[in-house]
């Protein structure tokens, strides 16, 4: 039987390794991303206890159905994005190591002040590794930001302990649902430190700073991974511990449709490639947590997925055309995937599926969400979601005619120019992005695998009894 | 009373997070923040007359009056990582510096 806690163990102790023996700290951190990818697949679900202490007196992690496709999913692409984009990490390959030890323990905990200490470890090598684009200052807003937030995060678990007498997230949602009184402070407040970190309105002005210069390397792993895994943890919090009901939804609900709504927006009116999907991501955070909040676990779920995996392409490739042609400004990219088609088909099958355009993945993710919102709550959200998704077609499309189409509309082809610069990039890139692109079309004609995953991940939120029956053992192993 | 003087550092370490312009002072106020968080987390286990949790030959009865060790446990923790994020924000404030040869944010242009 694998151990979850190797997954946090092993690279924080190859990281520490890495200091010592620097010469080989890249085949280090290789080995590390290889054998956490590897272990993902023979972990079996349940609680896992740690230190000899039962929860909820000690700290458990937790593999169940909610978090074990994410698990395999960040771990993998970690893996993948660090070879793709070897000679760049050489220097920061300690961090990484504490990134993955980091992001691992963010899915895996079953505690809530044990999330805390796993944000700030993820947080942390987050801003180191943002170092490697320079902009000190943006960083350095990120981590006041980011600082203050998870104080906050803390601030208001501390006021849950002190009403409920645990951290233990199982044993917290049983006696918040028994209990009488609903600490709407520290709700608010674990709302307000997870919400810097997921993007929400008007907590995400770090955002803007740190994506909009990212490269190749940087873009997908805070754009994609990081705001996949945070988006976990989340509805972990949101979905299966805090129990949220009246106004309190409704009020949050409309922090996530404001930010949906802005987000879209913003990403129409945005001029440049990475910036389009920064906003879209922020979009599509508050799409995820709308649907946390209204209970539809399962569509957050694929909203989720399917998020992690187009925005990784889409970032890798904006990274890559920032790094070869300068810039990535929209309007001077016309017709950049004429030199480069199969890179360019990749890019455009992750935009299509984005929009959600039929036989795509995202088709699935979309109509999920209208049919399950359109069922579950009164009409405005899912009019509004449909609004939003129309701005997303709109500037998505807008964008793929611009890199595809050389001339201006209405020119005849013999005048047309062809683009002068050619797109060099390398093998790998486009190999990652023509696989995840082909995933999300695969996945678009067979849906019901993803679906049902997705489903039985929703439920773990919905109804925890297997961990709840185990938590409320206490005492020692 | 320590927690009202914990929130009371809480708010100031807000304040100044809010007002000031100058990349050490937000990393002073930053501190201020958590080492009000830190009280308040501390206060939260606080017992009347209660001992330290710890059993001894003199202290071995379950009947005595302990205070919560938890907070206690999850203070150093905090404090352990505050000091990590002032370490990094201060080799910021120090390349900052060197870009701009200022700690004020005014000076150098930005506008947040």
């Amino acid at each position: 039987m694998s151990q979850p806690i190797l997954l946090i163990a092993i690279p924080l102790g190859l990281a520490f390794l890495s200091i010592i023996l620097k010469k080989i700290k890249v085949p280090l951190l290789v080995l590390g991303l290889l054998f956490s990818s590897m272990l993902v697949f023979f972990i079996e679900k349940k609680s896992y206890i740690i230190g000899g202490f039962k929860p909820p007196f000690g700290i458990n992690l937790v593999v169940d159905d909610y978090n074990l496709y994410f698990i395999i999913i960040v771990n993998v692409l970690f893996l993948v994005l660090v070879l793709a984009n070897l000679s760049a990490v050489k220097p920061m390959a300690t961090v990484l190591l504490v990134a993955s030890a980091g992001l691992n323990g963010l899915l895996l905990t079953g505690d809530l002040f044990n999330l805390f200490v796993f944000i700030e470890i993820a947080s942390i090598a987050a801003f180191i590794l943002l170092t490697m684009d320079k902009q000190f200052l943006k960083v350095f807003h990120y981590i006041i930001i980011g600082t203050l937030a998870s104080s906050l995060y803390l601030l208001g678990i501390v006021i849950l302990y002190a009403q409920y007498g645990t951290l233990n997230m199982a044993d917290m949602s049983g006696l918040i649902d028994g209990g009488s009184i609903t600490p709407t402070i520290a709700y608010l407040l674990i709302f307000a430190g997870l919400a810097v970190e997921v993007k929400l309105l008007p907590f995400n002005g770090w955002v803007k700073g740190v994506l909009e210069t990212a490269s190749a390397f940087t873009g997908p792993l805070i754009g994609s991974l990081y705001a996949g895994v945070m988006l976990v943890v989340f509805g972990r919090v949101f979905g299966g511990v805090l129990n949220l009901s009246g106004t309190m939804v409704t009020s949050l609900t409309i922090i996530g449709v404001i930010t949906l709504l802005a987000g879209e927006f913003m990403a129409f009116q945005s001029k440049h490639l990475r910036q389009v999907w920064l906003n879209s991501s922020i979009a599509q955070s508050g799409l995820a947590v709308i649907l946390f909040l209204q209970g539809l676990h399962h569509v957050a779920v694929l909203v989720i997925v399917a998020n992690i995996i187009s925005k990784f392409v889409l970032y890798l490739v904006s990274g890559k055309i920032a790094a070869v042609i300068g810039h990535d400004k929209i309007a001077d990219l016309k017709g950049i995937f004429m030199n480069k088609k199969a890179l360019g088909i990749a890019f455009t099958i992750t935009s299509l599926s984005l929009i959600g355009l039929p036989l795509f993945f995202g088709f699935f993710v979309k109509i999920n969400i209208l049919i399950a919102l359109f069922q579950s709550s009164n009409m405005w959200i899912p009019a509004l979601v449909l609004i939003a998704a129309l701005i997303e077609s709109a500037y998505v499309i807008r964008l793929l005619v611009t890199m595809w189409q050389v001339g201006e509309e209405g020119e005849k082809p013999e005048t047309i120019e062809k683009p002068t610069f050619s797109l060099k990039v390398g093998f790998v890139t486009c190999a990652i992005s023509i696989i995840l692109g082909l995933m999300l079309l695969v996945s678009g004609v067979y849906p019901d695998l993803v679906i049902n995953q997705s489903v039985k991940a929703g439920n773990v939120l919905s109804v925890n009894d297997e961990i709840q029956v185990f938590t409320m053992e206490g005492g020692l192993e | 009373m320590i927690q009202i003087a914990g929130l009371i550092l809480i708010l100031i370490g807000l304040y100044g997070l809010i007002t000031k312009r100058n990349i050490i002072k937000m990393i002073i106020a930053l501190n201020v923040l958590e080492i009000g968080l830190n009280l308040f987390i501390v206060s939260v286990g606080y017992v009347q007359d209660g001992i330290a949790p710890i059993l001894t030959e003199v202290n071995n009865s379950s009947g005595l009056i302990f205070v919560d060790p938890l907070p206690q446990a999850l203070v150093l923790t905090a404090i352990v990582i505050g000091m990590g994020t002032t370490a990094l924000s201060l080799a910021f404030a120090r390349k900052i510096y060197a870009t701009h040869q200022t700690f004020d944010l005014n000076e150098m242009g930005v506008e947040e």
